[in-house]
This record gives structure tokens, C-alpha cells and sequence, in this order.
């Protein structure tokens, strides 16, 4: 099961910068539910999802994961969650030790680190780029890649990042299955993506960012709705 | 073992010496200044020094070493010890700066991707640095470039001392000064191919790394 995770006046500025990225969110997130977060360039939303996958800690606001502080034991919670970069960033070695990574840190058994890559790359059709060099790859393989090594160790919460962007049409709806069956196991799924038609298709809810604030939350088709009538307000 | 393999060996090993030395302390400097913005500063200034003149850093270390100088009770000015503390001073702004300009490079992306992942901090920084392997033994190479072919100190405070503190280079302006450029010439080629050897050794290496 997902957490619920919360945001109270939540902001976060990078060092030696003034202006503060995201600013003042409050908004909650719950299990079982896709949450999409679409804004313009700069907007603040890779910002905002790093902050709730544990990479950003928040100079103000509180972040909260069950109502708990989750940097009082952040590896912890940590290890329950997937984010996936925009830009996927390959570790130099083989797509299999790409993947085998995140289970050795945690200590799992070579025979269940084999068992687990064997079922994942059976399930995103990449079988045949174990044994290649991940830095080698195109675009979109990374991409792919960088998916499936962050659901091999079964999160309970996945934070993606632009995950349509590099994708062809085929792995696209491989993705979107696989989304809609972490959400039907209660998993807390957020992601952000200039692509609004697959926004639409597949999240329940969304939140509108600009300039670090949030602009407008609510169910995708009212939201959807007041974006084209250019009447979105927080 | 004529005289001028001796030489080229001493230097070899001078060399050698104060590269591990100077890595020692500047990789894990670079380490530190990379993942902190209020100490960007120092490595500014480290920058800044990986020009610095050797006979500047040969005299400083005179004085300090003389037996009127404050570390002169140590008996170490004019001995290979000596050579290598210098050069290991000369060369620690170069590997740092070039080192933190790696690891700045690399520390943000690989430290974020090995957190993301569920590493501890420890693990994300083994990841960083064996990500960052290639270009720190790159600025391993140049910083050892630079001491084997350094005068100043090996000068000053190594006094070319036949059989105990001569090296190449000191042997060098002393066979020019003697008008015995035979040797002279021999031992600046075996400067350079050292240095290019080296350099074609790291170039295969980093091939091997995958990071051309």
C-alpha cells in the first residue's frame, strides 16, 4: 500500500539562489491514485517532485509521509520510493548491473536480483539489452531502462518525471499498463509531463504549477476543462 | 646500473611518491569542496594556484625546511623526502581543481540518481567517485606530469645532490650548464616519453572506461 503523502506551505530554494523554485504548496496525495503535475518550462515541477521523493529537502513547510516526518529516517522512506530523471542517467556498466544496482544496495541475494531482472525485462521487452552498455543506448532505451530499475524493487510510491517523453508507441502503452496496475495496487503514483493528452489519459487528478506556485488542483477533466478556458485559478 | 638509469628511476620514484601523496589528500578535498556551495571558494583559489611558480614553491619550502627555518629540526632539506613533500605541494592545486571539476560535474547527477535509488550516503558516494574514476585518474596523470617535470623544488630543496637528489631535470641543466648536451638531450627524451607514455596509457584506460 501507498503512502499518503502531504504538503503544508511546502518551498524549497537552491543554494546561492534568491528566488524560491516551488513555493508555498500545500496539497496531499493518496494512495491508489495517479496524480498528474503539468506546468510551462521552469514551472517548478521536477523541483516539486523531488521534494516529495525525498531528494530535495523543503527550507519551508512541512512534508509529510502517514503523518510522519519522513527525514527523521530518510533512507528508510527512501527505499520505498521510485524517481525516475527526465534525462535518464545511466550508470557506466551493463544494462543488467544498471538494474541490478538498487537491489544490491539493499542487500537482496543474486538469485533473487536475477529473478526480479528477469521479470522486469520481460515486462518493459528489454531482454536483449542486458548485456550492453548502458551508456550506448538511445534515448529512449535509457528511458525505458531507468523506469524498469526504479519498479524492480517494488516501490510504494513512483514519481516520474517526463516518463512519455522519450518513448515510441509500443513502450508507451507498455508504461501506461504498467501505471494503471501499480495504481490498482494502491501504490501513490505522481508525474509530470508536457504531454497533456497522456496526462489526461492517465491520471485522476492534476495539479497545475507556474512560477513554483500551484495554480489550480482538482479531477483531470475539470481541471483539463478550466486550462483551455484560460480559467484556472489556485 | 649506469648513473643515468639510477637518475631516471629516482625520478621515477620522487615522482611517483609525491603523485600518491598529493592524490591522497587533494581527491578527497575535491570530494568535500564539490558537494558544498560555501566552500566553492577555496577551490577558486586552489584553481587559481595550479600555475604557481616551482621555484616559488621550492623557496617557501626552503625556508621552512633550513635549519633556521621552522621545520628545520626534521634534517629533511636536501634529501629525496624533501623533493617529494615539495612537489606533492606543487601539484595538490592542480589534481583538486581538475578533480573538482569532476566531481562537481558528477556528484549532483550520480548522488541524485544513487538517493533516488535508495542508497545511503555512503553508497552514493562510492558510486560517485567510481563514476568520476576515469577523469580522477586523468588529473592523477597530469599532476604526475607536472612533478616529473618540475625544476624549482627538485632544485632548491633537492639540491642535486649526485646519487641521492639528482633528477632528470636537475641533471638536465646541469649537463647543458657542463656543455654535455648528449645526455642532456637523452634524458629530455625520456622526460617526454614519459610523459606521453603515460598519457597513452590513461587514453587506453579511459577507453577501456567508456568515457570517450
Amino acid at each position: 500500500m501507498g503512502y499518503r503523502i502531504s504538503l503544508d506551505n511546502v518551498s524549497y530554494k537552491y543554494p546561492g539562489q534568491n528566488r524560491y523554485s516551488v513555493s508555498e504548496i500545500s496539497i496531499k496525495f493518496n494512495p491508489g491514485i495517479v496524480y498528474g503535475l503539468i506546468g510551462s518550462n521552469g514551472a517548478g515541477k521536477t523541483t516539486l517532485l523531488k521534494i516529495i521523493a525525498l531528494i530535495y529537502k523543503p527550507n519551508k513547510g512541512k512534508l509529510l509521509y502517514n503523518n510522519s516526518d519522513p527525514w527523521n529516517n530518510v533512507v528508510f522512506y527512501r527505499r520505498s520510493i521510485a524517481y525516475v530523471h527526465e534525462k535518464p542517467i545511466m550508470i557506466r556498466a551493463s544494462v543488467y548491473n544498471n538494474l541490478a544496482y538498487p537491489l544490491k544496495i539493499r542487500g537482496i541475494s543474486k538469485e533473487e536480483i536475477n529473478k526480479r531482472i528477469d521479470r522486469v525485462s520481460r515486462l518493459f521487452g528489454i531482454q536483449d539489452l542486458l548485456g550492453k552498455n548502458a551508456k550506448t543506448l538511445s534515448t529512449g532505451e535509457k528511458q525505458i531502462i531507468g523506469i524498469a530499475r526504479a519498479l524492480i524493487y517494488d516501490p510504494e510510491v513512483i514519481v516520474l518525471d517526463e516518463p512519455f517523453s522519450n518513448l515510441d508507441y509500443h513502450k508507451r502503452r507498455i508504461l501506461l499498463d504498467v501505471i494503471d496496475s501499480q495504481a490498482s495496487q494502491g501504490k501513490t503514483i505522481i508525474l509530470a509531463s508536457h504531454d497533456t493528452l497522456m496526462i489526461e489519459k492517465i491520471s485522476s487528478k492534476i495539479l497545475v504549477l507556474e512560477n513554483g506556485k500551484a495554480l489550480c488542483f482538482g479531477p483531470t477533466r475539470q481541471i483539463i476543462e478550466k486550462l483551455y478556458e484560460y480559467s484556472c485559478n489556485s | 646500473m649506469n648513473e643515468l638509469t639510477t637518475i631516471i628511476l629516482r625520478s621515477i620514484a620522487i615522482s611517483g611518491t609525491a603523485t600518491l601523496l598529493a592524490s591522497a589528500w587533494s581527491i578527497p578535498l575535491a570530494y568535500l569542496l564539490s558537494g558544498s556551495y560555501r566552500l566553492r571558494h577555496i577551490a577558486y583559489l586552489l584553481e587559481a594556484l595550479v600555475g604557481i611558480p616551482t621555484v616559488l614553491v621550492g623557496l617557501l619550502l626552503y625556508m621552512l625546511l633550513s635549519n633556521a627555518g621552522p621545520l628545520g629540526f626534521l634534517q629533511l632539506l636536501y634529501t629525496p623526502q624533501a623533493i617529494i613533500i615539495g612537489e606533492a605541494l606543487l601539484i595538490t592545486p592542480l589534481i583538486t581543481a581538475v578533480s573538482y571539476q569532476t566531481l562537481k560535474e558528477t556528484r549532483t547527477r550520480y548522488t541524485e540518481l544513487a538517493l533516488s535509488l535508495g542508497a545511503t550516503k555512503q553508497q552514493a558516494a562510492r558510486l560517485v567517485i567510481t563514476q568520476s574514476l576515469p577523469n580522477l585518474l586523468a588529473a592523477i596523470v597530469m599532476g604526475y606530469s607536472r612533478a616529473i617535470g618540475e625544476l624549482g623544488v627538485a632544485l632548491i630543496v633537492g639540491g642535486n645532490i649526485k646519487g641521492l637528489t639528482r633528477t632528470i631535470t636537475t641533471s638536465i641543466a646541469l649537463y647543458t650548464a657542463m656543455g654535455e648536451y648528449e645526455n642532456a638531450i637523452m634524458l629530455g627524451m625520456v622526460l617526454v616519453l614519459l610523459t606521453i607514455g603515460i598519457s597513452l596509457l590513461v587514453r587506453l584506460v579511459r577507453k577501456r572506461w567508456d568515457i570517450e
